[in-house]
């Protein structure tokens, strides 16, 4: 299992890497941005992808449209600050397969990632 | 059916055959018969034929006439006659010129049969004579004594032989008619019999149909017996269930009714199904909602942009292949915030919550189970708390503001913002700004803006004076706003809502300070050591507010304050000498004190002094403290300058100087170049003026000197008068 971190923040991306070690993936990679993310994807094909919104030069639901396009059936869980309700069904329906909303706890991304590693 | 009909028809069509044999026998018999028993006479006519010819022979003899021809009348005769018993004999053709040919049967038994054997006796004789005889010709023997033989016995027999042939005619016509007999009726009975078989066809057929009818009719009574019973029974498990249904429709229909929870169905259009409970009517404002669209309905509610998210939301809702939890935990329904319009005008606000679940028909999602509920109480609790919790963190800030504050001087700041509010809120009355177009009442609008200005300007420098730096902020906040409607050219009552807004925030705060007080009362009982008698620590805080202000202005400034300054003063008087102080000081270092520079250059000392004095009662009664800076001075020039701009006295209006001068103490008055909020605001003096004159019935007096010094003596009566309400 591969899993593959997008957040522009560093801190972020430490703590969801520290907080998903029980699940063992073999590889983790980081991407800052979404445009990172997408190349970061073709290159890695990741099992799961834990994807932020708001992010320089690609924004995070921009990449998650770019990566269904090209497997449509990546597994990915947005993980946001932004509280907007409409920006969570948006992500739903662009077709991320989970939301997690920031701050985020080791027990909500737990059970997140878990949910994601089931479907 | 076949059973019995198959063989009636055969029956009958066996007894038609037996019918047409015997009919066809019959016919051939009774033709046969007479030409029997015709063939049969013809027997004697043969028998006297030979006769006959043997007499005519015989006479041929006598007269020596050739014979042939009798001879073969003989012959002729008796071939017929043999050939005729031959036939009766062992049966065979015969032919007859007249009666044509027969086939006889051999006569075997019964009456004819003896009949013919007697015949035959006769007739064997009279052939051998007769043959004899022709014999006898063939050669050339025969004599008449022969023929004369064969006549004797032909007559002899001749008797006989028609006797015996009439017998065997008679006989065998009897013997044929028995049989004929014999063959009608068996004839008759194959008619009866194929009659009788082809009426029992029918006969039958129409029993069978009759009984196969009554079996029918029989069958289909107890059918239909069967079939009542059944739907009888049907009837009543029908009535059961009815009665069960509507039990439970009933219980379903009260739970509905009074579950406190708004329950119902969607299709994926979003239209609401026939079956909703009773708070969802309550809850959506609606008093039937069967067929209505629920997001129709929100539609008017919500913004513009959460109908689109709606709408999207619905679709997941309804996209079987989306997970369920997934949608679920994206409810953007969980908690909204909706506005129903009003009767009467406005909106109401309420907070909804709702819930979905799917319903699944086989592989789609048929239908969205929907709960929603009122949760606006719980929202505003939850706002409520957040507030409680916000209003914790504010006393806290407070609190570390305030921990420095002796006491004392806190209680007497509490009583001052309280009592200054009072008059904010007398100056704030309602009916005051109803009407404004009058300039009396703009006048008049723009007096109690000046009166609020004082109060709070008030509590501001008594707030930079405790060091209580968050009223200090609050009341900075609504100074500038007051300061903004005092710029403005017009006022109108709506402009005084801001004011409002500001003095309620200013009471929060006065509110969360007595709390705070009335805690730390409990904490802080004994007196601080070193808090001196009479003038409490009023003059040393002064003083740390002179260094202070002077350090922020860039000044330099001494105070030179006699520990017994205030000794002259009744104690209740402190308070307000200390407010009069503050705003003293303020004045001093914003307007009167130059700058090192300056009074070095007016070659005055580079340091400037503050000095506070008693000032003991004397004749009139009057008593309090003169307070005095060595700036600059009044500058009466700019005073009217600047009274003239604020159209407080006429333009070159003739004034004294100490008229002049008083105009420091009307309202709105500074001659300050900008408002740095230390002072400028113009409202110092006029306050104190309000507190010292108007409130407590002394006096001031000012003097200065341009360039040298100005000089504030307040003095108070002795008496306090009644305290104001």
């Amino acid at each position: 299992m591969k899993l593959l971190i997008v957040d522009d923040s560093l801190i972020v991306r430490r703590a969801i890497e520290r907080n998903v070690a029980w699940a063992e993936f073999a590889e983790i990679r980081l991407a800052a941005n979404g445009r990172r993310a997408l190349e970061e994807y073709r290159a890695f094909r990741p099992d799961v992808v834990t994807m932020d919104i708001t992010m320089p030069e690609m924004d995070g639901l921009t990449a998650v449209d770019a990566i269904l396009r090209e497997d449509p059936a990546a597994r990915i869980l947005i993980v946001s600050a932004l509280a907007d309700k409409s920006t969570a069904v948006e992500a739903i329906k662009r077709g991320a397969q989970g939301f997690l909303l920031k701050p985020i706890t080791p027990e909500s991304l737990r059970e997140a990632v878990a949910e994601l590693l089931e479907s | 059916m076949l059973l019995f009909h198959l063989p009636l028809l055969c029956l009958g069509l066996a007894a038609v055959y037996v019918y047409w044999w015997h009919a066809g026998t019959l016919a051939r018999r009774l033709d046969g018969v007479q030409r029997t028993v015709a063939f049969a006479g013809r027997m004697s006519v043969h028998a006297q034929e030979m006769q006959t010819a043997l007499l005519l022979t015989e006479r041929a003899l006598g007269t020596g006439v050739p014979v042939g021809d009798s001879l073969y009348r003989l012959q002729i005769a008796s071939d017929r006659f043999n050939t005729i018993i031959n036939s009766f004999n062992e049966g065979g053709e015969v032919v007859e010129p007249d009666l044509g040919r027969l086939m006889l049967d051999a006569i075997e038994s019964g009456p004819a049969f003896d009949t013919l054997q007697q015949l035959n006796i006769a007739w064997v004789e009279l052939k051998n004579r007769s043959d004899l005889v022709i014999r006898r010709e063939s050669q050339k023997r025969l004599d008449a004594a022969i023929a004369r033989a064969a006549i004797e016995y032909s007559l002899a027999q001749q008797e006989n032989l028609a006797k015996f042939a009439t017998e065997f005619a008679n006989r065998l016509e009897t013997a044929q008619q028995e049989a004929i007999a014999r063959a009608s009726f068996r004839r008759n009975a194959g008619l009866t019999t194929a009659t009788l078989a082809f009426l029992l066809v029918p006969a039958v057929f129409l029993f069978n149909r009759a009984r196969w009818a009554r079996d029918i009719a029989r069958a289909t009574a107890a059918e239909l017996e069967t079939k009542r019973l059944a739907l009888e029974e049907n009837q009543r498990v029908l009535e059961e269930h009815q009665t069960a249904l509507a039990a439970a429709q009933h219980e379903s229909a009260l739970i509905m009714d009074t579950v406190q929870e708004g329950l119902l169905l969607i299709d994926p259009a979003g239209s609401i199904g026939p079956q909703y409970s009773r708070e969802s009517t309550a809850i959506l404002h609606q008093p039937d909602l069967a067929g209505l669209n629920l997001l129709s309905l929100l539609q008017p509610l919500v913004t513009e942009k959460m109908h689109a998210t709606l709408l999207d939301y619905l679709a997941l809702l309804f996209d079987a292949n989306r997970k369920e939890r997934t949608v679920l935990k994206v409810n953007p329904l969980a908690d909204i915030e909706v506005n129903f319009p009003n009767p009467a005008g406005g909106f109401t606000t309420r907070f909804l919550g709702f819930a979905f679940r799917r319903i699944m028909e086989g592989d789609r999602v048929g239908r969205v189970f929907v709960a929603m509920r009122d949760i606006t109480a719980q929202v505003e609790l939850e706002c409520r708390l957040r507030e409680e919790e916000k209003k914790k963190e504010r006393q806290f800030e407070m609190l570390l503001g305030i921990v420095h504050v002796e006491p004392e001087q806190l209680d007497l700041f509490v009583k001052l913002v309280g009592s200054e509010l009072e008059s904010i809120n007398g100056a704030l009355r309602a009916e005051e700004f109803a009407a404004t177009e009058s300039l009396e009442a703009r006048t008049r609008l723009r007096e109690r803006l000046n009166q609020v200005f004082r109060s709070v300007h008030n509590i501001k420098g008594n707030a930079v004076y405790l060091k209580l730096d968050y009223f200090q902020k609050t009341a900075e906040e609504f100074e500038s706003r007051l300061s903004e409607l005092q710029g403005r050219s017009s006022l109108g009552g709506d402009d005084f809502l801001s004011i409002v807004v500001s003095q309620a925030r200013l009471r929060a705060d006065l509110l969360d300070l007595q709390e705070l007080r009335g805690k730390l009362s409990g904490l802080r009982t004994a007196p601080r050591p070193g808090a001196a008698a009479g003038t409490d620590n009023l003059l040393e805080q002064l003083a740390a507010q002179v260094a202070e202000l002077a350090a922020k202005l860039g000044k330099q400034v001494e105070a030179d304050f006699d520990p017994l300054a205030l000794a002259a003063l009744p104690p209740e008087r402190r308070p307000l000498a200390r407010d009069i102080l503050i705003q003293l000081v303020r004045n001093s270092l914003a307007h009167g004190i130059e700058n090192a520079e300056t009074r070095r250059a007016a070659g005055k000392r580079p340091v400037a002094r503050l000095t506070l004095r008693c000032h003991p009662a004397g004749v009139d009664g009057l008593a309090g403290f003169v307070f005095r800076d060595d700036g600059a001075g009044l500058d009466l020039a700019r005073i009217r300058r600047r009274a003239e701009a604020e159209s407080l006295i006429a333009a070159e209006a003739k004034l004294p100087d100490g008229e002049l001068a008083a105009l420091i103490f009307a309202p709105g008055f500074s001659t300050a170049a900008a408002n740095d909020g230390n002072a400028g605001r113009g409202m110092g003096m006029d306050i104190i003026k309000h507190h010292v004159v108007d409130e407590a019935g002394g006096e001031i007096a000012v003097r200065s000197q341009p360039g040298v010094f100005c000089e504030f003596a307040c003095l108070f009566p002795h008496e306090t008068p009644v305290a104001k309400s």
